[in-house]
């Protein structure tokens, strides 16, 4: 049982209040200064991080990840994305791939933050950069190439990159959980391309080989073959 | 009443004497001057400028740490071999206690600053290391008031020492925090995003600048500004204060 505070002397309690109001005007005064874009040093090279890591390199590349961030601002807009150096932020986003390969993060950040900027080099940059981690592990990544291939066809307006992209999701990606919508992008963009033949040939391959198991898929996908064939008909 | 202060303080200074303390830091000394060796070898360039921040940083949390297990340990052996009920059965208040506990602890953690601080100067220029040792000091300063307080209020090794390691990590990465919370990427709703914003100013209000204080940039050759330093004299007395007095409206409340 402790005692009651009225038992502790008065003067005390002021005096607690007032240090206690002394501090809080202390900080106040000192505010922590927002990063700016210039700041952004290279990263640390793989082996520096490894001996950082002290064998455990995935939290590392967590707080990386997070620190990366506190360089840009989405709302406050005190350091637009497309203020910083991206040579920069590749490589600091390769890097944390590098030691923490399962981090779907990076890829996040490339794909929906870095690459959505009104600069086109900097999109590119960053679109390829998801394009050449797909690779790597194309059953997980393939959520941030297909969102790059709607980057590059509605944002970029370049129907070949898209086709470049959904290409890879389709003949790389090849695990179940990998949706058909996914594997199918490519159809599509074909179809944008005018290359209404070649789509036609790949949406009768899928109905053939049975890799559309769904029926609703199936009668979308053989609605959309007979679309397909009405056109190159009407184109002949 | 500046008797039983100065016994209190001198028993605990003692008590560290006896503790081997010294030894302890000496070794840690050595370790990490070896360490630094090693590390110093396997540099290409900037031999020197790594040596010192590595010894610098490492140092650094060492006295931290030593300071914290010092005045925990003493707290809570006292309390566990009833020498504190001892102590505050003479007549003398209980702030006399706290402040022969703190006086003790802040000679300790002076102590402590200027042996590391001197290790450093066969490194660096004097004029850093000296800004370097009188800040570490403040930090060691603000460490061991925080200690005690743990001890006090908590009473358990275990307990007091994870609080005032929680407290330190804190106090050095708030800063950091602060940043990653005002620049959000998420997409949660603005009302979250300030709530989170506003949570982590107010911790950071309450907490000491410990992320300013014994900045390696010092020993190389950046010294801070006299605003900068005397800013930070100002945090540590103010901070004292108040850790202080919460130290003892805690103790005042006890019944023992």
């Amino acid at each position: 049982m402790e005692r009651p505070f009225f038992q502790v002397p008065r003067a005390l309690l002021i005096g607690l209040l007032v240090a206690l109001i002394l501090q809080l005007s202390l900080r106040s005064l000192n505010p922590p200064s927002a990063p700016k874009a210039a700041d952004l040093p290279p990263p640390p090279s793989a082996n520096a991080l490894a001996i950082t890591a002290f064998g455990d390199p995935i939290p590392l590349a967590k707080v990386l990840m997070l620190y990366l961030q506190a360089f840009d601002n989405q709302s406050g807009s005190r350091t637009p994305y497309q203020a910083l150096d991206y040579q920069q932020i590749e490589t600091w986003l390769s890097r944390i791939l590098q030691i923490d390969p399962i981090g779907q993060y990076p890829l996040m950040a490339a794909s929906r933050l870095y690459a959505e900027v009104p600069d086109e080099a900097k999109k590119r940059q960053m679109l390829e950069l998801v394009y050449r981690e797909f690779f790597k592990d194309p059953d997980r990544r393939w959520p941030w190439l297909a969102h790059a291939a709607a980057l590059a066809k509605h944002g970029l307006k370049d129907l070949p990159l898209a086709r470049r992209y959904a290409a890879a999701i389709q003949t790389y990606s090849l695990g179940e959980e990998v949706p058909l919508w996914a594997r199918q992008m490519e159809i599509f963009i074909l179809e944008d391309m005018n290359e209404l033949e070649t789509a036609r040939i790949m949406i009768g391959g899928y109905i053939e080989k049975g890799l559309v198991k769904h029926p609703g898929e199936l009668r979308f996908l053989e609605q959309r073959l007979q679309e397909l064939e009405s056109r190159i008909k009407q184109n002949k | 009443m500046l008797l039983v202060t100065r016994t209190i303080a001198g028993i605990t200074v003692l008590e560290a004497m006896r503790s081997r303390l010294s030894w302890v830091a000496l070794i840690a000394i050595g370790l990490v001057f070896a360490a630094a060796q090693f590390l110093g070898q396997v540099a290409i360039i900037e031999v020197d400028q790594i040596q010192l921040a590595l010894m610098a940083a490492i140092l650094r949390v060492i006295a931290a740490f030593l300071v914290a297990a010092f005045c925990i340990t003493s707290i809570v052996r006292e309390a566990n071999d009833k020498i504190t009920e001892l102590f505050l059965s003479q007549p003398a208040a209980r702030a006399e206690y706290y402040l022969g506990k703190i006086a003790g602890c802040a000679v300790v953690a002076l102590a402590l600053a200027g042996a590391f601080a001197l290790t450093l100067a066969f490194f660096a220029p004097a004029v850093g290391v000296a800004y370097w040792g009188v800040s570490l000091a403040c930090e060691l300063l603000i460490v061991a008031a925080v200690a005690i307080f743990c001890a006090v209020s908590l009473a358990q090794l275990t307990s007091a020492f994870a609080a005032t390691a929680g407290f330190y990590l804190l106090a050095r990465s708030i800063t950091a925090m602060q940043m990653i919370a005002a620049t959000p990427l998420g997409s949660e709703g603005p009302w979250t995003d300030a709530t989170l914003r506003t949570i982590v100013d107010a911790i950071a209000l309450a907490m000491p600048a410990l992320d300013q204080m014994a900045q390696t940039g010092w020993l190389l050759g950046r010294a801070p500004d006299a605003a900068t330093f005397a800013g930070l004299l100002i945090q540590t007395v103010v901070y004292l204060l108040l850790i202080g007095l919460a130290t003892l409206v805690d103790l005042y409340r006890k019944n023992y």
